[in-house]
Parts: C-alpha cells; sequence; structure tokens
C-alpha cells in the first residue's frame, strides 16, 4: 500500500488536520485515514460477522464514512464516529440470514493444520460471545495485533479503560475457553 | 466500545492486570495469548487498498440534492404506482347483470330479435344474433373486447366482477381479453374455452364443432374428459360430442394434422409402433412439440414406442429418459412442458398490448377466414 506523508505524522495531534484534510477531498489523507483506520473496523466487525465479510463491510465503512465526513462536526471525534458506523454495518449485516459471501466456514491461513482452524473457530467464538466492550479489545489484540497503547490512540478510548478491558476479557475467554476444551474432551 | 469504561470500572484488580505481555508486549510471553495471536493472526485485515469506487468526497449541499431528486423521483413513481392499480382494479370492476355496449355493428345485427343501433347493449340472458355479411363488436365487461362474426349466435350467461360467461351457440367469435386467468370464458356445445389472458378465436357450427385458434396468450378448453392448454400460434379443433382434440402449430403441414386427427378419433388407442404413429413422426418438426407433449400426457401408452424418442429429440433435457419415464412420468412431463418456447401461462399481465384496441380490418380478416385465423 503506498505511504503518504500523512502517515508519519503523529497519530493523536494530526488527526483533527488529516480528517480536515480528507474532508476537503485530498486523496492522500483519506488513504491515511484508511491505512490507520482500517484494521480497527475490521476488528470491530469481526466480532460481529465472519472474516470475509468483515473484509468486504470494511471498505464498505470507509466508503460511507469518507461520503458522509462532512456531517462529522468534531474531527477529534472521529475514531468513535468512525466505529459506530462499522457497528451499524455489520449489525445490518448480521439481520441478514446468510453471510454476505455464503462462506460458511471461516477463511483461514491456508498453512494452518485442521487442529489448529478448529481452535482458531473455537476462540473466535468464544470472543464473540463476550461483552462488547471486552470482545472488541481483545480482537484489536489478538487478531489485529494492535497494542494497548495504540488501542488507545484509534479508538478514543482512554488507556485505562483498554487496559481494563483487555485484562478482564482475557481473564472471561480463558474461562470460556478452559469450558469449550472441556465440552469437547467429553464428547 | 463506546461503553468501553463500564466493565472495565472498578476492575483494576483482576487477575492478570500487571500482564505486560497483554497490553504492550513488554513483560514475559504469556504462552496462551501467544497461542492465540498465532491462531487468529490469519484473520487479521490484510491491508488491501482502499477502494476508489467513490473516491471523492461530496461537498455537504450535493447529497441533500440527490436526496431531493430521490424523493421527487420515488413519490412520482409511488403516483404512477398507485394510478395504475386504481385503473387496473377500476378495469375489473363489474356490477353483476350489467349490459355489455355495443361498440361498432356492421349489417343487420339482433339482440333478442330487435335491431341493433348506435348505444345498444347485450343484457345478462340476452341473445345476438348476426345476418349474412354482418359483424359486430362488444366491450366484454371492462376487461377486454369481442366480435362476432356473420352468421353467429351469442349469448351472455353471466357477467360480473372476476366472472364472465358467454355461450357460443354457432359462429365465429374473436376475443381480446387482459384480466387475470380464468375471468372471461366462452361455452361451445361440447366444451368450456377458459381465457388465460389471451386473444383468440373460436370458430363452431351449429352442431358444436370447429376449432380454436389462439393468436396471443394460452388457452384452456375443458370438456367432462380432457382439459387441453393451447398456446400462442396454436390450434385445437372442438367437437360438439365433447372430444376437445390435441393442439397442433397452426404451421402444421396436412400430413401432420391428418395423422394426429387419426389418432385422436380412437383417442389414443393407437399401436405405439403403429402406421398412425410413425405417420405423425414423420412430419413431426419442432413446431410441433406441443402436440406430441400433449399426446404423451393424455395417451402414455404412446411413450412405449418411438413418440418418445422424438419427442426427446425435439425437447432436450437431461430429465427424460425412459428410466425417469417409468419411474414417475409427471416429472419427465413437467421438464418437457418447461422446455416449451411459449411464454409461461401466468404470465398474461406482460401481454399489455392485449389491453390496447384491435384494428377492425385485421379483426373481419379473422372473422372471415377460412383458416380460423
Amino acid at each position: 500500500m503506498a505511504r503518504d506523508h500523512w502517515d508519519d505524522v503523529d497519530e493523536v495531534e494530526a488527526l483533527p488536520a488529516l480528517v480536515d484534510a480528507a474532508r476537503r477531498g485530498s486523496g492522500g489523507a483519506q488513504g491515511a485515514l484508511y491505512r490507520r483506520f482500517a484494521p480497527v473496523v475490521h476488528g470491530v466487525l469481526l466480532g460481529y460477522v465472519q472474516k470475509a465479510d468483515a473484509d468486504d463491510l470494511t471498505q464498505d465503512v470507509f466508503e460511507t464514512a469518507l461520503q458522509r465526513l462532512g456531517e462529522l462536526r468534531e474531527a477529534a471525534a472521529f475514531p468513535g464516529w468512525l466505529l459506530s458506523i462499522a457497528r451499524h454495518a455489520a449489525l445490518d449485516a448480521k439481520r441478514r440470514r446468510a453471510p454476505l459471501t455464503g462462506i460458511e466456514i471461516e477463511a483461514v491461513d491456508a498453512n494452518a493444520t485442521h487442529e489448529d482452524r478448529l481452535d482458531a473457530q473455537r476462540s473466535l467464538a468464544a470472543i464473540r460471545g463476550l461483552p462488547e466492550a471486552y470482545r472488541e479489545t481483545l480482537m484489536l489484540r489478538l487478531v489485529e495485533g494492535l497494542s494497548g497503547p495504540e488501542i488507545a490512540k484509534r479508538t478514543g478510548l482512554s488507556p485505562g479503560s483498554v487496559r481494563v478491558n483487555l485484562h478482564r476479557g482475557m481473564a472471561l475467554l480463558r474461562t470460556a475457553l478452559t469450558g469449550a476444551r472441556m465440552g469437547a474432551s467429553v464428547r | 466500545m463506546n461503553g468501553g469504561d463500564k466493565p472495565g470500572q472498578g476492575g483494576m484488580h483482576d487477575d492478570g492486570m500487571d500482564n505486560d505481555y497483554l497490553w504492550d508486549r513488554s513483560g514475559p510471553v504469556d504462552p496462551e495469548i501467544a497461542r492465540l495471536e498465532r491462531l487468529l493472526r490469519g484473520h487479521a485485515h490484510v491491508g488491501a487498498p482502499r477502494r476508489q469506487r467513490r473516491a471523492a468526497v461530496q461537498a455537504p449541499t450535493r447529497p441533500r440534492r440527490h436526496w431531493r431528486i430521490a424523493l421527487a423521483a420515488a413519490a412520482a413513481f409511488a403516483v404512477c404506482a398507485l394510478g395504475m392499480r386504481l385503473w387496473y382494479q377500476q378495469r375489473l370492476q363489474w356490477e353483476a347483470g350489467q349490459p355489455w355496449q355495443v361498440t361498432a355493428q356492421r349489417g343487420d345485427v339482433r339482440i333478442d330479435g330487435r335491431k341493433v343501433h348506435a348505444g345498444s347493449a347485450l343484457a345478462l340472458a340476452g341473445t345476438l344474433e348476426t345476418g349474412t355479411g354482418t359483424m359486430t363488436r362488444l366491450r366484454a365487461a371492462g376487461i377486454g373486447e369481442i366480435a362476432i362474426g356473420e352468421g353467429s349466435r351469442l349469448r351472455l350467461v353471466e357477467t360480473r366482477t372476476g366472472r364472465h360467461r358467454v355461450v357460443l351457440q354457432q359462429g365465429s367469435l374473436w376475443a381480446r381479453v387482459w384480466a387475470p386467468p380464468g375471468q372471461f370464458g366462452v361455452g361451445v356445445a361440447g366444451a368450456d374455452v377458459i381465457d388465460l389472458g389471451c386473444e383468440f378465436l373460436l370458430k363452431v357450427d351449429a352442431d358444436g364443432n370447429g376449432s380454436l385458434s389462439v393468436l396471443s396468450g394460452w388457452v384452456q378448453v375443458d370438456n367432462l374428459r380432457r382439459e387441453v392448454l393451447v398456446p400462442e400460434g396454436a390450434r385445437v379443433r372442438v367437437n360438439g360430442d365433447g372430444a376437445a382434440g390435441t393442439p397442433y402449430a397452426v404451421s402444421a403441414t396436412p400430413a401432420f394434422v391428418a395423422a394426429l386427427e387419426a389418432i385422436d378419433a380412437r383417442t389414443g388407442d393407437v399401436d405405439p409402433h403403429g402406421a398412425e404413429v410413425r405417420r405423425l413422426i414423420a412430419a413431426s418438426r419442432a413446431q410441433d412439440a406441443i402436440s406430441l407433449l400433449a399426446l404423451l400426457r393424455d395417451y402414455p401408452r404412446l411413450a412405449e414406442g418411438p413418440l418418445f424418442e422424438r419427442l426427446a429429440a425435439l425437447l432436450p433435457t437431461p430429465v427424460a429418459t425412459r428410466d425417469a419415464w417409468n419411474t414417475g412420468r409427471m416429472a419427465v412431463l413437467n421438464a418437457w412442458w418447461d422446455a416449451l418456447p411459449y411464454p409461461r401461462v401466468k404470465r398474461w399481465w406482460a401481454q399489455w398490448p392485449d389491453v390496447l384496441p384491435s384494428r377492425n380490418g385485421k379483426v373481419t380478416q379473422w372473422l372471415q377466414g377460412q383458416g380460423n385465423g
């Protein structure tokens, strides 16, 4: 993906300027917003839909967001605003019975073993079963590979909240996965 | 995640809060977290470039303008749809027993013995008669029009919303109807001719013998023994004794029609390998598939002979095999039926040209023609 000078400026301080530039139609700024926030949008979407649908919806969410950027009053509120668009899109897609792509099994790493694939499915299902705040934070940390500070910067949440969500969510996830493993071994 | 503060509030002392690997990967590696990272990394965003379908950000005023245009178009569409629906409903409404208006006439036409003049109408139970060299046209309630040729006698036996029936005692009748199937029907001595959304020409003599030719859409001919569906471009014999024939293409060769009538005359009780069947097959063309299909439907024993292979060749479908026929012939008949090159019966609404008035000269030509259309 081609980088732009916008990719090199400070994430938080430069965000309003970046959003304003994108609002004025700067292709570079729009691309930088996409590169910076696409993993966050994708992670949030993954909490609701399968990967193939999340990939498509990520594009849709950005298309919608860039079209409606003029409606955003406070540029600094962009992360929260963008994620609310993503959640709406995900819920809308989820209301449809079948996955958008018609794919039932989530696409995973082709090199993964059968056991790893099953474990990945179980882990994703367990994360999706958590409350929204934990689910989204863990998706960003474990799937999208963002660190806690990065999650805080790109979601607009405070670092303390992200830290709490990560640890409480992880504790719940460990419990859920232990229960799932025990259930599997009984079967 | 907007509510993300809530779940975390008051939970700063949870187990693992000092786990820096979870926070920023700075502490000792937590094996379970590392394992989850490995398992789930294949689901991460792949960094595909942004789609550029509508890359340019529009000024805030543009969408509003587009919305106005979209709303105006939607409103116009809604008004048109409502108008069409009201017009259509109005068109199908007909007070029970309301007379049918005579719209044109030529020569000596009489209703219940009285000479027809401009503005006359055919009342319920009334009989319309035409003499030599005459012709008349009537509105068929609100759903279409009919024309009666010379030497005809027609009786209006029922008319109300959803059901309109006349009896053609003799002569010729042309009808063009645009309404849901079954609303308009003509009784003749041996059968009922039911409109399925179409234009057709019916000719019978005083004994009820004659023919039905379909000019557009489909017509159903019912008698006590047989139900025949006749598509556009096909003709079928009607007989006063109730024995409706097998439909055939108007363009069928005389040899084909003769062979078909020979089989019909024996109600299909012929040798499946016999001369009649062989003659029929020899004269058959792709357009004659409707006849062969009707024969196999009504006289399934004929499938024991080469008629089956001939129809399978004319209407190729993977379903039509002898094994399939022997285990369940309805599936094979349905597959052939679907393969016929005619519009579907239920697409009557698509035949909107039938709602337009027909040219007088053309109708007269059909009514007077020897070939029944």
